[in-house]
């Protein structure tokens, strides 16, 4: 009988194959809501992020102890040149450097090097730390640092430290614990780019044909586990490290969530012990602990053209900045004023460079003396912005260009991709014509201010519109500056930025940011400037 | 039938390989990689060597004939940022997002069927408001809003689920009810629509005057003469989120391809953004098939060799 039906109405077996592709789906629905593996991930996982607290059970109490580390951004590998605050967030457990920093201070202090001095005018002499190993086995010494420095530095292999040495920097290995570094021309800073210089094992990075760097090979407390892309990067304890047993924590995972309100979220939960860099919006509950950082929004000016040409106009523009407005507002605190691009724990801070006020009455005048004079104050001048900037930035330079405007100046704004941004910032010389504002954020995490003054201010600088002939001045103080180390370089470096500050006025620091950890019930944990989390300095309950 | 598939398979060839150069040719027109790679301090002549290490500084053309030899032995070249094969990476995060988008399918096919149906049994009732009401406000909803919304409830208010990532079945809960919010309401109108179509279809009230009972006049004669144009919105669901969920990855930290096409185009990572492509072209290709020959299999009027 059924039969006969399905035959003559043709319907039932229609109905049989919807139902049969409904039951595909559910199989197939099913069969994915299991743990997918992919091939990069083990058979036997970590737990879940939501057990986190809960722990992987080991030999006793303290031996059971996981950091969970939630970061906004996974790193694209793990190669010991990347230079970038991710990279400084997630290395550095591992990856140690030959020169620290002192947390508080900001001053440098040795890690696999013991002390180091400046031999001659282009060299300098670390002395290495004796009895380390790499997590191979291999030997930590003079040849392994010269190696590792001379890779970093080779132009071929086009690592992110090259943006901070000299051209033509070498090391060598004097003896078994002492390395020799030489520059082409003297080059009082280079202690402080070792902090940026990962020290990887030599044999780690000739095994890695294809130099994709999935793994990480240092001298570190903690050395490299697992790595499931997407998911985590998991760290376990260096049993053999030089440091003896620097914490309680077994292993660290990073995780990474690209929204703030779900980096709170997870540290609020217990999900993560540390959540990493969260918008102030997301500060209301929990155990929130701000740091300073070297990091300041800034914005900064073409110098060739009229009426930008005209340090007047230039004075005008930094003067409509309301800083403490800013800085509450939409920092929601975490921020104060700044005076210049870097911070106080940055070598040539000038502590007596005056804030520059909020006065548009001021800058009226400016802007009218100017205008008077003949410089064509109504020309149009385009401010850059990004068009992934976020909310907080996009406001505060409709706030600036809205002051700006107000005030009698022509500022309009003009949104571009990260690629051509970035083109038309790059832009060097100054095209006749272009009459632009570029907002940044500038971080100096070497704390040492030449790299500011040589990046946005020195008419080589990749950053810098200032010519020659306009500039001689502030060129010739830099000049003898640079070559300064000690508590002169301090002093003369700061004279650069004073000297910058009243008679170039190439950019308008707005404000000195800070950056905002959350941490889980219980976690102890006081940030450092410099972006590392070590887990030495975590405690937990 | 075969002759059928394999002239479709023939001919989904081109249309992959057109949209794969076809992206090619525009991810080159939308800026350079080198500045994005490199540190703002970094020389410019740090870029020229990037775009030299990654061969970026050859004409075009080159570039393309050169990227189409690769292609072909399904090789897309390197990751620009990830520096590993990027079909190996886009491979390593299909299987999440067909997580997700065939769990999505299957969760909200099965909510607007039932709610679809009993609103088209009582057209114009409570119900079929209710249902209206829900179905726009779940188009409605921005996903992101109700992504964090679901996170404050369930994870920190509650702590009954986690609030992101992946590995268990418990991460897939919260994306897949964000995903499945939308398309299950509009689903549900196809579905009521469809449904009323053919209730007051002349062959129903036949079938009624010959006593057939209701829920085999529902089930076997209704419901599959409207599984059309339920078919056709299932597979654009499908389609959808195996594209990549982008807000739902993003916010939910799910590495699906979601976040790698959106990484890789903020990034200008070519090869990676290229290999998305042809894996999502290949996905909707088969989508379309699987949909023709399901269309072929529930109505014989249909003729998929006469096409």
């Amino acid at each position: 009988m059924f039969k006969l039906y399905v035959c003559r109405s043709g319907i039932a077996w229609r109905t049989l194959l919807l139902l049969l592709s409904l039951v595909a789906l559910v199989l197939q629905a099913c069969a994915s809501a299991t743990p997918t593996q992919s091939p990069s991930q083990p058979a036997a996982t970590e737990a879940p992020a939501t057990e986190a607290p809960a722990k992987p059970t080991e030999p006793s109490p303290a031996e059971s102890k996981k950091l969970v580390i939630v970061v906004g951004e996974e790193p694209p590998n793990l190669d010991p040149g990347e230079g970038t605050i991710i990279a400084l967030n997630t290395y550095r457990n591992t990856y140690e450097t030959l020169v620290g920093h002192d947390p508080a201070t900001g001053a440098l202090v040795p890690e696999l090097a013991l002390s180091w001095e400046q031999t001659n005018d282009t060299t300098w002499r670390f002395h290495l730390r004796q009895g380390v190993k790499f997590h191979d086995g291999e030997p930590f010494n003079a040849e392994a640092a010269a190696w590792v420095l001379n890779y970093l530095y080779d132009p071929d292999n086009n690592k992110h430290i090259l943006g901070n040495v000299p051209a033509g920097t070498h090391a060598t290995a004097v003896d078994e614990n002492t390395l020799d570094v030489t520059t082409l021309d003297t080059y009082p800073a280079l202690p402080a780019t070792m902090f940026f210089a990962n020290m990887a094992s030599p044999k780690s990075i000739q095994a890695d044909i294809d130099g994709a760097f999935r793994t990480m090979v240092g001298t570190g407390p903690y050395k490299f586990k697992e790595w499931v892309a997407g998911e985590k990067l998991v760290l376990e304890r260096n049993p053999d490290y030089w440091g003896g047993q620097v914490s309680d924590i077994a292993e660290i995972e990073y995780v990474w969530r690209n929204e703030s309100a779900v980096r709170s979220a997870m540290a609020e939960t217990g999900e993560a012990d540390i959540a990493v860099a969260l918008d102030p919006q997301d500060t209301k509950t929990g155990n929130v602990v701000p740091v300073p950082i070297s990091e300041t929004p800034f914005i900064r000016m073409d110098l060739p053209n009229p009426p930008l040409s005209d340090i007047r106009i230039r004075r005008a523009i930094c003067l409509l900045i309301d800083r403490q407005n800013i800085a509450d507002k939409l920092y929601g605190g975490y921020a104060v004023p700044a005076t210049q691009l870097i911070a106080s724990n940055v070598v040539g801070y000038n502590p007596d460079i005056p804030l520059i006020p909020y006065d548009p009455e001021q800058a009226k005048v400016l802007i009218e003396q100017a205008r008077a004079d003949g410089v064509p104050v109504d020309n149009k001048i385009t401010v850059y912005l990004r068009s992934t900037s976020d909310q907080t930035t996009l406001q505060m330079m409709l706030a600036i260009l809205a002051a700006t405007n107000e005030a009698g100046l022509n500022l309009n704004l003009e949104l571009n991709e990260p690629a051509k941004h970035q083109a038309i910032a790059r832009q060097l010389p100054v095209p006749p014509d272009r009459l632009a504002i570029f907002w940044g954020q500038h971080g100096n995490e070497m704390q040492d201010a030449s790299f500011t003054i040589q990046a946005y201010y020195m008419p080589s600088g990749i950053h810098s519109t200032l010519s020659d002939a306009t500039g001689q001045a502030f060129v010739d103080l830099y000049t003898e500056a640079s070559r300064l180390s000690g508590p002169e370089r301090q002093t003369a470096l700061a004279e650069v930025m004073r000297f910058q500050a009243d008679n170039v006025v190439a950019t308008c620091p707005i404000v000195y940011i800070q950056y905002i950890y959350k941490l889980a019930d219980g976690v102890q944990f006081q940030p450092r400037p410099d972006h590392l989390i070590l887990a030495k300095d975590v405690k937990f309950p | 039938m075969a002759t059928y598939v394999l002239r479709r398979l023939f001919y989904s060839i081109f249309v992959v390989v057109a949209v794969t150069i076809l992206v090619f040719l525009l991810s080159r027109l939308t800026g350079d990689p080198a500045l994005l790679y490199l540190p703002e301090t970094a020389p410019l002549e740090m870029a020229e060597r990037f775009r030299e290490m990654h061969g970026l500084n050859r004409p075009i053309l080159v570039q393309l004939v050169d990227f189409l030899n690769g292609a072909i032995h399904l090789d897309f070249g390197k990751s620009l940022w990830q520096k590993i094969p990027a079909s190996a990476l886009v491979l390593d995060r299909l299987p999440l997002t067909l997580t997700l988008a065939f769990g999505t399918t299957f969760v909200s096919l099965v909510i607007a069927i039932v709610i679809g149906v009993i609103a088209a049994l009582r057209p114009l009732s409570f119900f079929d408001s209710l249902t209206t009401a829900i179905s726009l406000f779940g188009v409605s909803v921005p996903s992101f809003w109700l992504a964090l919304v679901l996170i404050y409830i369930f994870s920190l208010r509650l702590g009954w689920l986690p609030t992101s990532g992946s590995g268990t079945w418990k991460h897939a809960i919260l994306p897949l009810i964000v995903l499945t919010w939308g398309p299950s309401g509009y689903l549900a109108r196809v579905v009521r629509t469809s449904m009323l179509e053919q209730l007051s279809a002349v062959y129903l009230t036949a079938a009624r005057a010959k006593g057939v009972a209701k829920v085999r006049l529902l089930l076997r004669h209704a419901l599959p003469n409207a599984a059309f144009p339920i078919m056709t919105v299932t597979s654009s669901t499908f389609i959808g989120v195996a594209n990549g969920a982008v807000i739902v990855e993003t916010v939910f930290g799910w590495p699906g391809i979601g976040k790698l096409t959106i990484d890789a185009i903020a990034n200008r990572d070519f090869p990676v953004l290229q290999a998305t492509v042809f894996v999502v072209g290949i996905i909707v290709v088969l989508t379309n098939l699987v949909l023709d020959l399901l269309y072929a299999a529930i109505d014989p009027r249909v003729r998929l060799g006469s096409r």
